[in-house]
């Protein structure tokens, strides 16, 4: 006898979601590195916890949907 | 919990004080450093007036709001060391390393970033004033590894906090069943 199913729970983020906030991610960590790299001044670097927030958070959201948490 | 904490970290808080004024005065003395001493007794005096304010709050009541003054104040004193002390070529700078390592494994993940964003505004603000001998990217570098250590003991903190709880509800469900097994023990 077939166990009785159990209803699906909706994904909370879908895979576009997930697609954008990796790109946004990228975009982040190419602007962190470009502004370690060539930055000619100090006041610069006080970016750096937003992007690396950012950074941080989109490769989370990322693992997760890999690991197929959402 | 978060008054004994803080209350432990005042007292820690005279000893690093302590270590730290001895080398800044060792360094004097041999030339290596050419902070005058009244500066350095301002800091000193500063750190005490300091502590001991957090103590007399500390004997009445812990505010939410304290630990987020006692690190921020803690972080802006040793900016202050490092810019009076070299810059970014100061020796003082691993000091930065205590508040960060002290207070994740304290408070968490939460606090983690919020010393590192501190750190990375006060950091900037000593660059702009002492200008860095070598390349801005090895500063960047610097911040970025400091972030790196940041993430890491607030994760590290976050998982064994997460145990913590874990271990406290099965101690909660052991004195639960215990205290059922009694109940249905027969009265001899």
């Amino acid at each position: 006898m077939n166990a009785p199913r159990l209803p699906q729970a909706r994904p909370t983020l879908k895979g576009r979601h997930v697609a954008w906030s990796g790109m946004v991610g990228l975009v982040l960590l190419l602007l962190l590195i470009a502004i370690a790299w060539r930055a000619t001044n100090a006041l610069w670097f006080l970016v750096f916890p937003a992007l690396l927030i950012g950074v941080v958070a989109a490769g989370a959201i990322a693992v997760l949907w890999g690991l197929r948490h959402f | 919990m978060e008054q004994q904490i803080e209350r432990s970290k005042v007292v820690v808080r005279w000893i690093v004080a302590a270590v730290i004024f001895g080398a800044v005065s060792y360094l004097k003395r041999a030339g290596s450093v050419t902070i005058p001493w009244s500066t350095i007794l301002t800091l000193t005096a500063a750190v005490a007036a300091l502590n001991l304010t957090y103590w007399s709050i500390l004997r009445r009541s812990s505010p939410h709001w304290l630990k987020y003054v006692t690190t921020a104040t803690d972080v802006a004193l040793i900016s202050l060391l490092v810019l009076f002390t070299g810059g970014s070529a100061s020796v003082f700078y691993v000091a930065y390393f205590i508040v960060l390592v002290s207070n994740s494994i304290r408070y968490g993940m939460g606090m983690a970033l919020y010393v590192a964003t501190v750190y990375n505004v006060t950091y900037v603000a000593v660059l702009g004033v002492v200008s860095p001998a070598g390349d801005l990217t090895t500063e960047a570098v610097k911040i970025l590894a400091f972030w790196g250590v940041a993430l890491y003991a607030g994760y590290l903190a976050m998982r064994f906090q997460r145990y913590a709880r874990i271990l406290e509800s099965y101690e909660e469900t052991i004195a639960k069943l215990r205290a059922e097994l009694t109940g249905l023990r027969p009265a001899k």
